[in-house]
């Protein structure tokens, strides 16, 4: 159920669409071996979701496309790298939205959604290192970097109603 | 032209400057912004606008509570919620809470515009034929 080949299909049309719209930035679906950070120079937006089933999603990325992705959208050089780092939450925000939506909506279930937090290096969680996330790595036209990774555990003991 | 007031209420910058964009020129303009569901409820009693956008997840109290409070405490307020959050159970609750309407993220001019027109020409309506 929390592993099925949709769900991934999804994801990567997710982040192309959503990237494309917001920022107007190609991003190309590529293997592994083509993602030229390492996690140590990559900053991170994680947002939390769900109640009997959790939900743990991830994007990572060069901090160099989260500037332009903000100087795209404001038309103009950053002020500073709070702003950044908002229009980053905001992008991952809405992605994010789309596809916790996507997935509760499927599993007929309700959930609760919880605010996405930036993250930087060293301090980033490590999602895609658990053994049953799922990860997706995408290159910019610009030769960034970006993996968006996602971890769904199901608690069979909670039951918390509305 | 008719120009309408909105309240936007929404924590990210990011919306507030995007929707200022958008709306810039129409007859639609921002009359107050907040970053929260509890600042909301402070600014509605002030700014009485004819619309109020309103975000769902938010720190503090999220949209949907502050939605039903303002309902309670306003009970002809119009709120118009504007969420990336887009599914079945989410609109149900939203309704529930009193929401006129929902727009979904990301939007574009034309969303925008759309919806805000359309929930206002709706609450228009209504107070004509409460009138």
């Amino acid at each position: 159920m929390y592993d099925e080949p949709w769900i991934t299909v999804m994801a990567q049309e997710l982040v192309q669409e959503v990237t494309d719209w917001m920022a107007g930035i190609t991003l190309t679906c590529c293997p592994k071996t083509q993602i030229k950070q390492n996690k140590e120079q990559m900053d991170s937006v994680l947002v939390c979701a769900g109640k009997k089933t959790r939900i743990s999603v991830q994007l990572q990325a060069d901090p160099q496309l989260f500037f332009r992705l903000t100087q795209k959208m404001v038309g103009s050089d950053p002020q500073d790298k709070e702003e950044v780092q908002e229009y980053a939450i905001e992008y991952v925000n809405v992605l994010c939205g789309r596809f916790i939506s996507h997935l509760f909506s499927h599993w007929h279930e309700k959930t609760r959604y919880f605010f996405p937090k930036y993250e930087t290096p060293p301090n980033v969680t490590a999602i895609n290192e658990k053994s049953e996330a799922k990860s997706l790595f995408f290159i910019s036209e610009m030769q960034e970097s970006v993996i968006f990774s996602w971890f769904i555990e199901h608690d069979e003991t909670d039951n918390e109603e509305e | 032209m008719q120009t309408y007031r909105i309240l936007v209420v929404d924590d990210s910058r990011v919306v507030h400057q995007q929707m200022k964009k958008m709306l810039e020129g129409s007859e639609i303009e921002i009359a107050g912004f907040c970053r929260s569901g509890e600042e909301a409820l402070k600014c509605y009693e002030e700014l009485r606008p004819d619309l109020v956008t309103m975000d769902i997840i938010m720190p503090g109290i999220d949209g949907l509570e502050a939605c039903k409070k303002l309902k309670e405490e306003w009970p002809d307020a119009n709120i118009f919620m504007v969420s990336s959050m887009a599914y079945d159970d989410m609109i149900d609750s939203a309704v529930k809470a009193g929401a006129k309407g929902f727009l979904f993220k990301p939007f574009t001019k034309e969303s925008l515009l759309e919806g805000l027109r359309g929930a206002l020409q709706a609450v228009q309506a209504t107070q004509k034929g409460e009138g």
